[in-house]
């Protein structure tokens, strides 16, 4: 799963997305996109076809993450790991609904996206 | 001196009075009945006058029955114009 | 003498009385009497002829005439009196029949006699006009062939009440529902009476039929049966429909002090209607401290005329109270256009303002909790920026003092927002002008930098959301440490401008210098130092706006973004 492996970033928020693009390309991945909404995330994944997708829930655009992850899992299935910063019943269970790769709480650090990577790549393999 | 025809008279003439006194209550209907009526009590007194002159105070009666005598044709009269007269007006 | 006199008067008297007989033979005639009183006044004349003649002593011949007359005379008196009296009989029997003809004529009910035999005898116009028949077509008949009544509702032929009479030989009464058919089809609704007629020795000697066409009564009283059902009915609906919306109306008659309304309002309450009678029964169970405000508004209702609209507490039967709501208006005014008549209507709104209540409370809360998460907020900031200041203190390298000095001025920008949010009424907008002056007071007080701020903001108006006022702030705050950093390297003192303005394009931020600029070399758009970095992606990403920067004495940056319409998160 390491090197040369692209990984799209969807997060309305500049310095956190900056920040996990910071992290990732230090762990030795590939960022082929930081976008901020659904529609755009979905462009993006058809364009750059990644090999794993952050999508934060809740975006600046009508189209949230979750809706977005249902619109790329149509046409290609690449796990997708949700970043949630604030969550309740329902979004809770339209996350479980989808059944993601994985899911993160708001803030994260270095640690958690790289077990996270890690526990998807062992399933994977 | 009593006259058989004078008594005969006040006799038919009482005789007419009781018919009276019985159908008063039809006569009244007739107009004017009053006048009539006495026109014949008039007539009746005079009839009488004239039989009891014979027995007292005969000059009075005597003129008391010819006074009765105008006096009943009076009545009549006037009756017959009250009759006669009245009904051409209300015609 | 006299006598003669008198004989001779009575004489012309008499012939007066038969000048006037002559006179008006023709009607004497007519009466049958004309004859006898001739005979009379002839024989009267005669009579008095010879007492005329037998004072005169003329001759005693007419003696036995006069004998005859004398006679006469009385029996003639009595024929007269008897003819007289036969006349008038008939007469008034005559003058009777005919006014009973004409009253029988003029009865405005139809009036049909029988004998027993039920033939008629006597039909009058009203009843020949009802039975289409003709008085001589119909008398002798029997009344059934003539007078055919059946029952209004089922059509079946009914006994006439002759018979009934004839039998009992009482009176029968009116009968309901009963219809006369006409010999030319038409049906008139009567309604009929038979009674018996007795002669003096109480035999039955006929009948008689009274009868009236009561077809207008009777399709008048059908109407207002109708009617009256419809009222009542209408009546009915209205006092259920009030009852289910918990309604109940009222009236006041101002000029006669008289107070209507319906059951349902003691109902409403849990009393007993009977127990009110007037306002001052409903007046006394008003909470004591809505008293005043009630009797405010209904005086302005019945003076002058206003709309009457008032909630109010009133206690009930068992000791609460409840929310009324009390509309009324004037509904009738007199010629001097003062109100002689309120009407209104009460609706119970407890449950409406239970309801009230809590939304207001809730939303009480919710207020209090968002203020308290920006409190919050700005104190976790502050505490992350105290630590940040510890670790500075005891670090000996400069260069980490420095990047922690930097974040902290970052975390600055960010909990001042959460900080006015808090401070201000407005939980969700803040106002850019104010934000601006107080991040710049901060700076004035934080860079020791002989450092000249200006501010200057053309639109006092702005406000922002959150989602804008935290990213601008950095920004804010990032531009300016940069001139401050590196603009005045190699000053000591130098002068920064801030410029807030709002125009067509949208809101714009103008921050300029007058340092170094950037080193020539240099070109913006590639210059990645972290701090531009982030501006650029702050303005992009987040405010969807633009950046442009002029070089010319010193550093000049313009901000352009449209306020976004952020979707609501809380």
């Amino acid at each position: 799963m390491k090197n040369k492996h692209k990984i799209l970033i969807t997060e309305d928020n500049f310095i956190i997305a900056l920040s996990m693009e910071e992290d990732l390309k230090e762990m030795g991945y590939n960022i082929c996109g930081k976008v901020t909404t659904g529609e755009d995330a979905i462009e993006a994944a058809r364009k750059c076809n990644p090999d794993l997708i952050f999508m934060d829930v809740l975006l600046a655009s009508d189209m949230d993450g979750i809706e977005a992850a249902h619109e790329i899992k149509k046409f290609k299935d690449i796990p997708i790991v949700f970043l949630t910063g604030y969550k309740d019943d329902e979004i809770q269970s339209r996350i479980d609904n989808f059944a993601p790769a994985g899911y993160l709480l708001k803030p994260t650090g270095r640690k958690e996206i790289e077990s996270i990577i890690n526990s998807i790549c062992t399933v994977s393999n | 001196m009593v006259q058989s025809n004078e008594i005969v008279m006040f006799i038919m003439g009482i005789g007419v009075l009781i018919f009276i006194m019985k159908n008063s209550e039809e006569l009244v209907y007739i107009p004017h009945h009053k006048l009539l009526l006495r026109s014949f009590y008039v007539l009746l007194g005079a009839w009488f006058f004239t039989n009891i002159e014979a027995l007292i105070a005969t000059q009075i009666c005597n003129i008391a029955e010819h006074v009765c005598y105008v006096c009943s044709s009076i009545l009549l009269t006037l009756w017959l114009f009250r009759m006669g007269f009245k009904k051409e007006e209300a015609e | 003498m006299t006598i003669l006199t008198l004989d001779i008067v009575a004489f012309i008297i008499s012939t007066a009385g038969l000048v006037a007989l002559l006179w008006n033979w023709k009607y004497f005639s007519k009466c049958n009497l004309a004859l006898l009183f001739l005979f009379l006044l002839s024989f009267t004349l005669f009579y008095n002829f010879c007492l005329i003649i037998e004072w005169g002593g003329i001759t005693k011949v007419l003696d036995p005439y006069e004998n005859m007359a004398g006679a006469i005379i009385p029996m003639t008196w009595a024929f007269i009196f008897y003819a007289l009296i036969i006349n008038n009989k008939n007469t008034r029997l005559e003058e009777s029949h005919g006014n009973l003809k004409r009253t029988l004529h003029s009865i405005g009910d139809g009036v049909i006699v029988t004998d027993p035999k039920t033939e008629i005898k006597i039909i009058n116009p009203v009843a020949q006009n009802l039975t289409g028949w003709n008085s001589e077509e119909c008398l002798g008949k029997e009344l059934q062939e003539v007078f055919k009544i059946v029952n209004t509702n089922t059509g079946e032929r009914v006994q006439n009440p002759v018979k009934e009479v004839l039998q009992n030989g009482q009176t029968v009464g009116l009968a309901n529902h009963t219809t006369l058919i006409s010999k030319t089809g038409e049906e008139h609704a009567i309604a009929d009476s038979a009674a018996p007629v007795k002669n003096a020795n109480n035999t039955l000697i006929g009948v008689v039929l009274v009868f009236r066409d009561i077809t207008e009564k009777y399709k008048m009283n059908q109407k207002i049966r109708k009617k009256t059902k419809n009222l009542q009915e209408y009546k009915n609906r209205l006092e259920a429909t009030m009852k289910l919306g918990n309604l109940a109306w009222w009236e006041y008659k101002l000029d006669e002090d008289n107070f209507l309304f319906n059951d349902q309002w003691p109902k409403m309450l849990g009393y007993n209607p009977d127990k009110f009678e007037k306002y001052a029964d409903f007046e006394k169970l008003i909470h004591p401290d809505d008293h005043e405000r009630v009797k405010t508004a209904k005086n302005n209702l019945e003076k002058h005329g206003e709309m009457y609209r008032i909630d109010y507490r009133i206690k009930t039967n068992d000791g609460n109270y409840k929310w009324i709501y009390d509309i009324g208006n004037v509904t009738a005014r007199n010629s001097r256009n003062a109100p002689i008549k309120t009407n209104g209507v009460v609706v119970d709104i407890t449950d409406n303002k239970r309801v009230e209540e809590r939304i207001r409370s809730e939303l009480q809360q919710k207020q209090t909790l968002l203020k308290e998460l920006s409190h919050r907020t700005k104190n976790n900031m502050q505490q992350i920026s105290s630590m940040l200041s510890l670790k500075a203190t005891r670090s000996k390298n400069t260069a980490v003092q420095k990047a922690l000095d930097e974040i902290k001025e970052r975390i600055y920008s960010m909990s001042l927002v959460h900080k006015m949010l808090y401070d201000s009424q407005n939980l969700s907008r803040l106002n850019l002008g104010k934000y601006i002056n107080r991040l710049v007071s901060h700076f004035r007080r934080a860079y020791s930098k002989n450092i000249q701020f200006k501010v200057s903001i053309n639109t006092s108006k702005i406000e922002v959301l959150i989602d804008t006022a935290i990213p601008l702030g950095l920004i804010i705050n990032e531009l300016i440490s940069n001139s401050i950093q590196h603009g005045f390297e190699k000053q000591d003192k130098g002068e920064i401008s801030i410029g807030l303005t709002s125009s067509e394009e949208g809101i714009i931020v103008d921050i300029s210098d007058n340092g170094q600029g950037l080193p020539n070399n240099l070109d913006f758009d590639q210059y990645s130092g972290m701090g531009l970095k982030i501006v650029k992606g702050l303005v992009k990403d987040q405010l969807e706006g633009e950046i442009y920067f002029e070089k010319s004495q010193g550093m000049k940056y313009r901000i352009i973004f449209t306020q976004k319409q952020y979707k609501a998160r809380v």
